[in-house]
């Protein structure tokens, strides 16, 4: 069975039941009725000053809780794959969240649906399926696991929050993957950060704890944050 | 629209007087009657006036507009669980009063035609019936229309294909039915 007709059939057969209605219009209600709103250069501003602050929260916690100890003996390649490439992952996703597409809708949904699963999952499995860096690694247990999940979670949460308060009500297509899609940047940006100050290497470690915690930012994003970035 | 974005408040009324009557018509398409569809129009400029910023320079206000449009009438949606539409504005519709008795036949088999299309588009989902509705009644393209309802064109084709094959079969059992005065 074929998912989907070759051509569309003479839909000009329907007529219009609307056809000749004049539709009585209502009069605009005054401006001044309505909340202020902000114009393209506010909101703008917001957008930077959003960003600006996130980024000054990450790069703040990372400066209060100090550069891990075992920077010297981590390999080049572990650092690109689990402290820069998220980097640039993240600024891909929080890039597509914010594009507006060929209509001013957003970016296409296979876009914006693939950066958030994809690059998230990417991390997860690529530390969890992952070699230890070096020999004689911490390979974290349980807890060390769940500590570094809530501290995660905890530094996405302000830059959501930013992102909610810049963004409000200004998604007008596909709010819930472009939430998402800010959820999964923001997620990535964290989970780089805390590549640069967890001194716990285990692939278990960093592929659920720093992991998981990537994707439990993309469902705040898709959850929560899209009821507020919603138009 | 591009410089009321840009803070000029005036502009929104030569917005509102470009596409204020096809957001109403799309609206009460939608939801099937006239007042429902002029409390959201309210809903949906306000909408639009709210997220007026993250409007693109260039882009086309129509499927903008429509998108907002849709989203106030699936969020009312959502929140009454409105499934059944009313067909009362169509009695306010187009179809005038007979003039003479040679037309009155042919307008009496438009106007059941039409409720015969309205009653179709009543029944099916609010998927099928967006799709339809944009193409066929909104004039936009099967890609714009994807844009809008955020799925692919393939989907958007699919769903307009069977809302037309329930319009269609809703059509055809009218023409099985005598029409009033020829019953006997």
């Amino acid at each position: 069975m074929s998912d989907s007709p070759p051509t569309l059939p003479p839909f000009e057969r329907i007529p219009d039941p609307l056809e000749g209605a004049a539709p009585d219009l209502p009069p605009l209600p005054p401006l001044r009725a309505f909340p202020r709103s902000r114009t393209r250069d506010e909101l703008r501003r917001a957008v930077a000053t959003a960003l600006v602050l996130g980024t000054a929260w990450l790069g703040g916690q990372l400066a209060l809780m100090g550069i891990r100890g075992d920077l010297a003996q981590l390999p080049r390649g572990y650092l690109l794959a689990f402290g820069v490439l998220p980097v640039i992952a993240g600024v891909l996703c929080l890039l597509s969240a914010v594009s507006a597409g060929r209509l001013g809708l957003g970016a296409r949904t296979a876009l914006l649906a693939g950066l958030s699963l994809f690059t998230p999952l990417a991390f997860v499995f690529g530390a969890a399926l992952g070699p230890l860096p070096y020999a004689g690694a911490a390979e974290g247990d349980f807890r060390d696991g769940v500590v570094c999940f809530h501290l995660v979670v905890a530094w996405t949460l302000v830059p959501l929050v930013l992102a909610g308060f810049a963004l409000r009500a200004t998604f007008v297509g596909r709010a819930g993957f472009r939430a998402a899609a800010l959820g999964s940047g923001a997620g990535l940006l964290a989970a780089a950060a805390i590549t640069w100050h967890c001194s716990i290497p285990g692939s278990l470690h960093v592929g659920f704890g720093h992991g998981g915690a990537i994707l439990a930012s993309v469902l705040l994003g898709a959850l929560v944050l899209a009821r507020v970035t919603r138009a | 629209m591009a410089r009321y974005a840009e803070g000029h408040d005036p502009s929104f009324a030569v917005v509102y007087a470009n596409i204020g009557a096809r957001l109403l018509r799309f609206l009460r398409r939608l939801s099937g009657a006239d007042d429902v569809a002029n409390d959201l129009l309210q809903e949906t400029l306000l909408r639009m006036h709210v997220a007026r910023g993250a409007f693109r320079p260039g882009a086309a206000v129509l499927p903008w507009s429509y998108t907002i449009a849709r989203n106030v009438f699936l969020d009312r949606a959502r929140s009454k669980k409105h499934s059944s539409l009313s067909l009362d504005g169509l009695e306010q519709g187009g179809v005038p009063e007979p003039a003479d008795s040679a037309r009155a036949e042919s307008q009496v088999l438009a106007k059941e035609t039409a409720r015969a299309v309205e009653r179709a588009l009543s029944r099916m989902s609010d998927a099928r019936r967006e799709a339809f509705v944009l193409i066929r009644f909104e004039g936009m393209s099967v890609a714009d229309a994807a844009e809008i309802l955020g799925v692919s064109e393939n989907a958007v084709k699919l769903r307009a294909f069977q809302a037309y094959e329930a319009i269609r079969a809703e059509m055809a059992r009218l023409e099985q039915v005598p029409p009033p005065g020829r019953s006997r």
